[in-house]
């Protein structure tokens, strides 16, 4: 009977030993680290953006662009040509604080499509450290065909349109659709953006979807696309611009993985769980994106039956 | 109630205990033989060509003349004695029930089919007594002649009500409950304790050490450091894919119908394979023998009927249950916002059992169930959740000897789950679908005391759909058709009285892929003293299928499988146990686990719109690896019984690209976690039950950082940007709850039984954490807290006749 006794007090003594060792958590939570942030787009044939330069604060804390803006900090922009080849340096200034633009008369330079341009940021009071990135600028794309412009409201025959196929990367092509309003009254909201709108308007007048990938569109046999607007993406009756962004790849990182920190996305993560989004940034969190855009104005009835 | 770890896999039929050793195994042949499987078919062939005959015997009667001749390699191994363990009321069988040759040491325990063998016995006079949890005991003598082999089925009548004490008079029963890695929960204690809403098994389950729950909503069981996919779930040894009803928060078995649930937490035998942690294997009844009976309970969520009898050749079981949720929602409908167009759910088992022929038995086994929720919110736009399960079994069981039973089952099962969202007229829509026909074989073989084999076969066909429409187009549209198989071998051998060793191979096929996998399984029990028993068991496992999950809401749970570029996922396992019976009414359970995850294959977290992408662009790789401790202590005796179940834990996972490559937590990933359940008659009426839970807060990740991007050329709007440290670094704060129930049993107006069921759930209303939410209106940021479940008052009354 004894060593039948003494073998479970054994156990007890272990599983004590056991849980004291156990509360040491290996994996701690770490503390608040400061980040440089970048904000820059480059749109094919528009001006060479400005670069929004700031840091981030501690998220219990106020956070006001202007308090994070950092100056001083040496800005250039470098383009090179599809082979490669560098043929252009754009020397950006602060202007404003934390805003760096072009210096004159560069600024007024539109944005090459499939040319590359690289960030180079350094400050010269931090002499080890630097920012870096890399963006390839999607190729621009027309439309062919303007299948519908004008229709009603939800109707079957959505607004639709023909366009010419980018290749970027060899890979397909994600896009954005943004609309805005150019009759953007109170009156013309559709019910479901109505329902949404709370009291300010304001932020429907632009809106936008998700990134919509490319297979979503029927591919005509000679090659162009044709694109269906979805309803979603309609805000207010009336004369509207549709903008169809095709993005390169750091603007598709940013914009699938930033949605999931507040839910967003295939929803797979547990609640709670929060990943860092994905930047392509070398010594900043940010974007340093691309993208080319064609505009379409259109014309969305209302319904003839409410 | 009654919650005892259990043994053995299921069909397979459990080992006899040898407690002596008379007659040292004949075979102690190198374990893993597959050409053994051909012997034994061959070898059973022979013996019913030489005239081995059963013999119809009663059990209150003394069995003289019934034996026939047998070959000489049975007459070698001198007598035998075999036969079905039936409940004497309604003709269930028993499963794991135990059988002892008394003053002999040798006994058995009854297999998932009720059967039970106990071979080499000596010539001479013997009383067999027949032990079951919660039936009175049963002896009857026997006289054996060398070369006999006794067919001996018996009845076993249900325990009449005891004030002081529960029985559980079988030491050896409860010994073949604790094998390393098993438990099984009863039906008993699935109706007994408080649970929200109504009574369920996983959330019964969930209160097993190593078992966790994600959230008070949800009925996932997380085992080991495992997700909800990496346990088999098995219904009539049928796959279920989604066992989940409202949203997920219980499971679709209706206790009514479910006669036996046996857990393997870890580490589990060869006979299994198909997920890297565990298996919970759910047998439903097969339905009263001998009168028609039922039960009819009415619920505060849905209500339950359930009927079953005998009819000319066998018996047939058939439960349903039904949300009953329709006419509070009529009523308010029109007055409150938000109530749903539509809402039910409901689930149908059906069992017939042909078993008049003695070496044969056939039944079929049936269960579908569906939820389906049709919900508008705000104008122009709602969402319709229709998801469920069908299976469809068919099971021959045949004795191709006294020694060897076969098991043969065709199964069908599908999961279907079409979620669709429809905003401003734009609508999304999934279609999910897995179609999974197979075959199973399985044979059990006992050569002699000492040694078994078990071997079987598992294939079929696998067709997965995934169609995703956007805005009324195709978007995207995979189709998996997939031939597996599996066939494993397993050998148990005692070399002598303290020893038992379980090895087993279990070879996996996966075509799409051409995926070959080996598992082999290895377990080893050394009785260290007569009431202490040392236990180790390690395993590989392979997993060719995952889900994609919504932690929050089962309804959209999709699963995916392994293709071309997609491995399967395998892990090993090792698990240390020691197993103490030393006090009289008290159990005592230890086990140790360490178990590795690698090649794990999740739906990319960051994958917005899966249109256009290969299939293993879909994914994200990566592996993970979960440790820890349970210790188990259960007292089965007196007017007070229950058990204290605590889990120290660890799992982590990693997948490149996410967290700078580290290692870190789930969000289920509790470090300590104490259950107690504890139920005490308070007179012949009335009885009372708690459960109390605590456990470490959930892993959750705390936001360090945040800055904003205002100039973005689609909107222009400001897009909010979180910077972390290490993911799920932090804990929300403790969970701890005490339910408590109370049970009145009475009479349906004297005519028949009834018990009312009064339960409150979350005694204290202590408001748990689930997650934090972050109002980025606010600047500073505000955190929110989303809250579990508050008190909840419920009550059931269930009339049986």
């Amino acid at each position: 009977m004894k060593p039948a006794l003494r073998t479970p007090h054994l156990f007890v003594m272990a599983i004590m030993a056991a849980i004291m060792l156990a509360g040491c958590d290996l994996y701690g939570q770490d503390d608040y680290a400061e980040q440089y942030v970048v904000e820059s787009y480059l749109v094919a044939q528009r001006p060479m953006p400005k670069i929004r330069l700031s840091t981030t604060a501690p998220f219990n804390e106020t956070y006001q662009f202007e308090e994070r803006a950092v100056t001083g900090a040496e800005v250039f922009v470098y383009r090179y040509d599809e082979n490669g080849i560098r043929d252009r340096v754009y020397e950006y200034a602060g202007h404003a604080s934390g805003i760096y633009r072009p210096l004159h008369p560069d600024s007024d330079e539109l944005v090459l499509p499939r040319f590359t341009y690289r960030l180079d940021i350094s400050f010269p009071n931090q002499n080890d450290h630097r920012i870096t990135a890399e963006t390839s600028v999607p190729d621009t794309f027309s439309v062919r065909e303007v299948i519908r412009d004008e229709t009603f409201y939800q109707s079957p025959e959505q607004l639709e349109f023909r366009i010419t196929r980018n290749r970027t990367n060899n890979r397909q092509n994600y896009f954005i659709y943004a609309t805005e309003s150019l009759d953007p009254l109170e009156e013309n909201l559709t019910p479901f953006w109505r329902d949404a709108a709370d009291d300010d308007i304001e932020e429907l007048v632009r809106i936008r979807t998700t990134i919509v990938n490319e297979e979503n569109f029927d591919l005509n046999p000679d090659g162009t696309l044709t694109l269906r607007m979805p309803w979603i993406g309609i805000a207010f009756y009336g004369k509207n611009i549709i903008s169809t962004f095709s993005l390169d790849d750091n603007s598709y990182d940013f914009f699938r993985s930033q949605p999931v920190q507040t839910g967003g996305g295939p929803g797979t993560l547990s609640p709670g769980e929060i990943q860092n989004i994905i930047y392509n940034i070398d010594g900043a969190i940010g974007i340093f994106g691309s993208m080319s855009v064609l505009d379409i104005e259109v014309n969305v009835l209302r319904p003839p039956f409410p | 109630m009654h919650l005892s770890p259990d043994a053995y896999p299921a069909n397979l039929l459990p080992p006899p205990v040898v407690i002596d050793s008379m007659n040292p195994a004949k075979s102690h042949a190198v374990p893993v033989l597959l050409a053994l499987l051909f012997l034994v078919f061959a070898m059973e062939t022979e013996v019913h060509a030489s005239g081995t005959r059963p013999a119809g015997t009663d059990v209150h009667t003394r069995p003289g003349g019934t034996n026939a001749p047998l070959p000489k390699e049975e007459l070698q191994s001198r007598a035998s004695v075999n036969g079905f363990l039936r409940d004497a009321e309604t003709g269930e069988t028993l499963l794991g029930a135990n059988i002892l040759l008394e003053d002999t040491g040798r006994g058995s325990t009854t297999n998932h089919s009720g059967y039970y063998v106990i071979n080499n016995i000596p010539a001479g006079a013997y009383t067999l007594r027949f032990t079951y949890l919660g039936y009175d005991d049963k002896r009857v003598d026997i006289v054996l002649n060398e070369g006999d082999n006794l067919r001996l089925d018996a009845e076993l009548n249900p325990a009449g009500f005891t004030m002081d004490e529960l029985v559980i008079t079988s030491k050896r029963e409860l010994e073949e409950r604790q094998n390393i890695g098993s438990a099984s929960v009863s039906t008993e204690l699935i109706k007994s304790v408080p649970s929200v809403l109504q009574a369920d098994v996983f959330r019964a389950v969930q209160l097993l050490p190593g078992v966790k729950a994600a959230s008070d909503f949800s009925s996932g069981l997380y085992i080991r450091g495992g997700g909800p996919d990496q346990t088999l779930i098995l219904l009539d040894r049928t796959t279920v894919y989604n066992p989940s009803h409202f949203f997920g928060f219980f499971s679709t078995f209706n206790p009514d119908a479910i006669k036996d649930v046996q857990l393997y937490k870890g580490a589990y035998p060869a006979a299994y394979g198909g997920r890297l942690g565990s298996v919970l294997d759910v047998y439903n009844k097969d339905g009263n023998r001998n009168r028609t009976a039922g039960t009819l309970s009415l619920g505060m969520l849905s209500s339950r009927a359930m009927i079953e009898g005998p009819y000319p050749g066998g018996s047939y079981m058939l439960a349903v249950r039904r949300s009953t949720l329709e006419p509070l929602l009529a009523a308010l409908r029109g007055t409150v916002d938000n109530v749903p167009d539509a809402f039910y759910f409901y689930d149908i088992n059906a069992r017939v059992n042909y078993d008049r022929w003695e070496n044969n038995r056939l039944s079929i086994a049936a269960y579908t169930g569906t939820d389906d929720v049709r919900f508008p919110f705000g104008d122009d736009s709602q969402f319709n959740l229709f998801y469920g399960n069908r299976t469809l079994s068919i099971d021959w069981t045949h004795l191709l000897s006294r020694r060897t039973f076969t098991n043969v089952t065709l199964t069908g099962s599908e999961y279907f789950n079409d979620p669709v969202f429809e905003f401003g007229g734009t609508e999304f829509e999934r279609r999910n679908r897995i179609y999974d026909l197979s075959l199973k074989a399985d044979i059990e073989w006992l050569p002699s005391q000492n040694y078994e084999l078990l071997a079987g076969f598992w294939g079929g066909r696998k067709i997965f759909r995934l169609e995703d429409y956007f805005d009324g187009g195709q978007t995207m549209s995979e189709e998996i058709v997939s031939d597996y198989a599996a066939t494993y071998v397993q050998n148990i051998w005692r070399p002598g009285n303290r020893w038992k060793i379980n090895a087993g191979l279990r070879l996996n096929y996966y075509a799409n892929g051409d995926y070959l996998r080996l598992d082999p399984r290895f377990s080893v029990d050394y009785r260290l003293t007569e009431s202490t028993r040392l236990q180790a068991a390690a395993g590989r496992f392979h997993q060719f299928l995952t889900l994609l999950t919504n932690e929050a809401i089962s309804a959209f749970d999709i699963w995916l499988f392994t293709d071309e570029g997609v491995p399967p996922a395998y892990g090993d396992q090792f698990v240390l146990g020691v197993k103490n019976t030393s006090v009289p009414g008290y159990n005592f359970e230890f086990e140790l686990y360490y178990r590795t995850m690698r090649d794990l294959f999740e739906f990319d977290p960051f994958l917005g719109d899966a249109a256009g992408l290969a299939y293993p662009d879909l994914f994200r790789f990566g592996e993970g690896y979960a440790a820890g401790f349970e210790a188990f202590l259960e007292k089965t005796r007196g007017r007070l019984y229950g058990f204290i179940g605590y889990t120290w834990g660890l799992t982590r996972r990693k997948f490149d690209g996410f967290n700078e490559n580290r290692f870190y937590p789930p969000k289920y990933d509790r470090i300590h976690d104490v259950n107690l359940v504890a139920n005490y008659r308070l007179s012949r009426r009335w009885t009372v039950s708690g459960v109390f839970n605590y456990a470490t807060g959930q892993a959750f990740t705390k936001p360090l950082g945040r800055t904003e991007m205002v100039t973005n050329p689609f909107d222009g709007s400001a897009i909010d940007v979180i910077t972390v440290g290490r993911v799920n670094a932090s804990r929300l704060p403790a969970y701890h709850r005490l339910d408590i129930g109370f049970t009145r049993k009475s009479t349906f107006f004297r005519l028949t039984d009834a018990e009312w069921q009064f339960q409150i759930i979350n005694l204290y209303s202590r408001r748990n954490v689930w997650f934090y939410i972050y109002d980025f209106d606010e600047n500073p940021v505000k955190r929110e807290q989303v809250r579990m479940l508050p008190i909840i008052p419920a009550v059931s009354y269930t009339v049986t006749f």
